[in-house]
């Protein structure tokens, strides 16, 4: 996956992201995100899926350097940022978060909640300018200009996730993660953000990192899709090939878990029920971080963790026993 | 209201083909009304006048404030005028509160007094406001080594014994200070009041803002995990924008509270001062400093004592119970 | 429906709750009545703020301030339960209703070990002696899939995971074996693996067991999975009920349409474009004077604006909040004067 490609607008390198926990005396380390390497072509979606704990919005996190990375490299447009000062590409790399309530400060009014990227990098120097700015940003996400001088807790949830949504492109970015946007809304309203992200890459041109744990909506908007297990990545496709022919045991069973709205499929289905719980990130099983829950699981797999290896074309999957 | 289907619709209720006419958008769109919505301030607002004993003293400060301020200019006394042949007097219809051993009117003095134990409360909680909440802030938002260093300085000063550094700097600073004023540098108001209370100010700015930086940190670490600050950084936001635009800004509740109930324990300290003879100078009164000079002669004119004492106990009291008002009303979480 | 003799476990009349805030009356829930039978399991569907949970709180009495129950009748097993005691409804909740949530950590105490809990219920509410609550206790451990009783059974709640957690509660929801069982988003907490986990124990469950279930969840996923029956609620209305197959395959309600619509589909071949419900959440407190969809609807007609619609029997057992099918019906039967005349 290293190849040198002017094409990717992000490539991480063994990338890792160590949490220290202090427990006594002794220090122990989270990996939350172990040795992940991943490139992301301009203008596509790389959908991000995986449980609570497996790292992904870490990941995300780490790429925009909101968290120091603890080894590996971030390429952004082909230069290694990974120490880079970050303020400059602030502007190109921006973030919509999962919690439309707790990601705007409730004390600022949503005229400067928009603004402030505009005053951080002093993009105006007119203060009507900005207004009108502020009030184009605000129509763009299907909101209105009266709206400027309302607090966030006069709007419901999917008004606020807009409201994040105009935040992040006033800066005017090439790279958005988005870190689980739609989890915390209602169906009706996910539809309608999901609606909006897909209009806005088709006219500007993004490139967005889509993290959330609801695959079939990761599937709806991702070009390709990586799956993570335990801060690993442990398969990474198109989005259809995912669905069609997955190839990690866990991809299997994750797709299997998803409830179909579906009342005949759902009668019909013969899901595979994943034994056990997730282990815990601080204390992870050797080898493979699946095999505990694995139902295909080897002596192998406890001795040495699978490498991400390429079956098919651009089908990538970390596991022992795949037969190809 | 259940229709069934077997019974005619028309037997159940009245329509006409009208009715089942599209609406318009327009119509649809009218029928999302924005409602009021009430902002934190109001709600607090709302929370507090429900609050009988937070208003109450609210009036009682407002009227204490008054008393000591407007007061002054409508007494026919000055606080230092010695009238002759009025030396010693009980209360009576020239002088309500009487008068003391020079001639001096006591309710003039004792609003003049307020007032100074007024200027010296407020002024000392702003001092400890702005030090505690920056310290505080800038404590909590870095965290780590720096954190742990500036905490251990706040625990250092906790474990000084305040009353002995005050008495100390007090005599320390009262040479240099009365220098600075006979030499006219210093601002005109303060000079009136005189070094004593410049002091206390020094005392508070040294001492006393720990506290508030104490309850400012605490409040910045819980702050700081909120996804709006992650957002802020994100957005290349730099430590300044984050503490004086997110953080500072969403502590106001804790940062009024605490102010508020500054303000009577520091009136309190000055009083205390004042009474030990290391508050204000002569002729200049303050409510500490009127209850000392009443002790003298205690047995043969208790009212001297009791006209400023009285004074001192409403306005820690109402102070104290609005603080506590106010903490119910910005922070309706503590209660229940 | 007179001609069904079996027997209710449970008959909610035109419930209604309302919660008086200094803003105003919220109405959270207007008006719901529904049926259910020993056995059966009825989803409650519906986006935050529809009344979903409001409306089984009231079932056990435990609506937060400033809430209140102001009409209606809740008849469970026979007897009337609306306004019960507090010192009634003690001995109800837990017996004959058990109850499980969606953060199990905030249910659980967790000064006490797990044992200790659903030993505490089993105290008072049978008069099993100490080995045979243990015994029970354990019973109920292997029942709901905890392996290792024995030991787990003295461990405190933080020892359990999000998914072990939400066992034990179901473990203490059955400890009685309660005629009822209320499930408010039990598996929203927990990640798609663990939630499969729990979605196949209550299905087993509920073979096993014969008990009511009411589950209330937001998705429409899990409810194909597990009920025999849905009601949709709308803004503190139940807007559509019926069995699971006709509410996914014939539903009569434009929000239900628009559920079933604005949902991703997994198995899509091509990429096909989201179709959301537009606009947003009704204001509760200031609601529109018609229906409540009204504002949101893509099929709104005059009347919708003016007059709440009637609950329309399309069915047996499928009831459609709305005024198109009876708008249809109203064609149909002018037409058919017309002929006559």
């Amino acid at each position: 996956m290293g190849s040198q490609n002017n094409e990717n607008l992000i490539e991480i390198k063994n990338l890792k992201k160590y949490f220290p926990i202090k427990s006594g005396f002794k220090t122990s380390n989270v990996k939350a995100v172990d040795d992940v390497s991943l490139f992301i072509k301009k203008g596509e979606t790389l959908g991000l899926v995986g449980e609570s704990g497996c790292g992904k919005t870490t990941l995300g996190r780490t790429i925009l350097r909101l968290h120091e990375p603890s080894g590996g490299q971030i390429l952004y447009n082909g230069t290694d940022i990974t120490k880079a000062n970050m303020h400059p590409l602030r502007r190109k790399m921006q973030i919509i978060f999962q919690d439309p309530y707790a990601s705007l400060d409730p004390r600022m009014t949503v005229g400067d909640i928009v603004g402030e990227p505009l005053d951080i990098h002093k993009m105006f120097q007119n203060k009507k300018d900005r207004q009108e700015k502020i009030y184009s940003l605000l129509e763009t996400v299907g909101l209105n200009r009266e709206h400027a001088n309302r607090f966030p807790h006069e709007f419901s949830g999917g008004q606020r996730q807009r409201i994040g949504i105009a935040r992040a492109l006033a800066v005017e970015p090439e790279f958005i993660v988005c870190d689980e946007p739609v989890s915390a809304l209602d169906v009706s309203i996910q539809a309608q953000i999901v609606n909006m992200l897909e209009d806005l890459q088709a006219e500007k041109g993004f490139t967005y990192l889509f993290i959330a744990h609801d695959l079939s909506i990761v599937k709806h908007i991702s070009n390709r899709i990586g799956v993570m297990y335990l801060g690993h990545l442990v398969e990474l496709t198109e989005s259809k090939e995912l669905y069609r022919n997955p190839l990690h045991p866990y991809t299997q069973t994750l797709l299997s878990a998803i409830p179909i709205a579906d009342p005949k499929t759902s009668r019909s289905k013969n899901r595979i029920v994943l034994e056990g719980d997730i282990p815990s990130p601080l204390n992870p099983p050797s080898g493979c971080p699946f095999r505990t829950r694995c139902p295909h699981a080897t002596e192998r797999c406890a001795q040495e963790r699978p490498e991400l290896k390429e079956y098919g074309s651009g089908h990538f999957a970390a596991c022992h026993n795949i037969k190809q | 209201m259940k229709l069934q289907k077997n019974n005619l619709l028309s037997m159940q209720i009245k329509l006409s083909p009208e009715d089942f006419e599209p609406a318009t958008k327009q119509e649809q769109e009218d029928l999302n009304k924005l409602t009021a919505n009430t902002s934190y301030w109001k709600d607090a607002w709302r929370r507090l006048k429900q609050n009988k004993i937070a208003m109450i003293s609210l009036v009682v400060i407002i009227l204490f404030i008054i008393f000591a301020f407007v007061g002054p200019s409508l007494s026919p006394y000055t606080y230092d005028q010695q009238v002759r042949g009025d030396e010693n007097m009980a209360p009576n219809l020239k002088h309500l509160f009487g008068t003391d051993q020079l001639g001096r009117d006591l309710l003039t003095r004792v609003m003049v007094g307020s007032r100074i134990s007024i200027i010296i409360g407020v002024g000392s909680a702003l001092i400890v406001l702005i030090i505690g909440s920056l310290y505080g802030s800038i404590a909590g938002l870095l965290g780590g080594v720096t954190d742990n260093i500036m905490m251990r300085i706040v625990e250092i000063i906790y474990s000084v014994p305040d009353i002995l550094i005050i008495i100390l700097l007090q005599i320390v600073i009262k040479e240099p200070l009365q220098k600075a004023f006979d030499s006219g540098s210093a601002l005109g108001w303060l000079q009136k009041l005189g070094p004593g209370i410049v002091a206390i100010f020094i005392v508070y700015g040294l001492l006393y803002w720990v506290g508030m930086a104490r309850i400012v940190r605490g409040q910045v670490l819980q702050l700081k995990q909120m996804e709006y600050i992650n957002a802020a950084s994100a957005l290349g936001a730099n430590n300044k924008r984050l503490i004086l635009k997110h953080l500072l800004p969403n502590c106001i509740g804790t940062l009024i509270i605490t102010t508020m109930l500054q303000i009577p324990s520091a009136i309190f300290t000055e009083s205390f001062l004042s009474f030990l003879g290391l508050g204000v100078s002569v002729p200049m009164a303050s409510l500490g400093s009127l209850a000392s000079e009443a002790l003298n002669g205690v047995q043969s004119y208790p009212y001297r004592l009791l006209f400023p004492a009285i004074a001192i106990s409403i306005i820690i009291l109402a102070f104290n119970l609005f603080g506590d008002g106010l903490r119910d009303a910005l922070d309706p979480k503590m209660k229940k | 429906m007179a001609e069904n003799k079996s027997k209710n476990l449970l008959e909610v009349k035109d419930l209604e709750v309302s919660f008086f805030t200094y803003a105003g009356e919220v109405k959270a829930v207007r008006s719901i009545s529904y049926e259910l039978k020993p056995g059966e399991v009825m989803g409650i569907v519906g986006e935050s703020g529809s009344g979903k949970s409001v409306s089984s709180y009231a079932l056990m009495g435990i609506i937060p301030e400033p809430g209140k129950v102001i009409g209606g009748n809740i008849i469970f097993d026979g007897k009337d339960i609306t306004n019960l005691s507090e010192k009634e409804r003690l001995k109800m909740r837990g017996k004959d209703i058990g109850m499980i949530f969606q953060d199990p950590m905030t249910s659980l105490n967790p000064v006490f070990t797990v044992g200790n809990q659903i030993n505490e219920s089993l105290k008072k509410h049978t008069n099993l002696n100490k080995e045979e609550r243990t015994a029970r206790i354990i019973e109920l451990f292997r029942l709901v899939g905890i392996n290792q009783p024995e030991k787990r059974m003295n461990q405190y709640p933080h020892e359990f995971s999000g998914g072990m957690r939400q066992r034990v509660m179901i473990a203490m929801a059955l400890a009685c074996n309660p005629k009822l069982l209320i499930a408010d988003e039990p598996t929203t907490a927990l990640d798609v693996t663990i939630q499969a986990q729990i979605v196949e124990l209550l299905k087993e469950l509920k073979t096993k067991i014969n008990m009511g279930i009411i589950f209330i969840t937001h998705d429409l996923g899990v409810i194909a999975d597990i009920c025999d029956k849905v009601a949709v609620m709308y803004a503190g209305n139940i807007i559509e009920t019926g069995s699971i197959d006709e509410i996914f395959y014939e539903p009569k309600h434009p929000y239900t349409w628009g559920l079933l619509r604005s949902m991703p589909k997994l198995n899509a071949e091509e990429h096909e474009r989201l179709v959301p419900i537009e606009g947003n959440p009704v204001d509760l407190i200031n609601p529109p004077k018609g229906c409540a969809f009204a504002p949101r609807c893509k099929h709104c007609m005059k009347i919708c604006l003016e007059k709440k619609p009637p609950a329309y029997n399309i069915s047996s057992g499928h009831d459609a909040l709305c005024w198109l099918p009876i708008k249809d019906e109203y064609e149909k039967e002018v037409k058919n004067n017309g002929k006559s005349e």
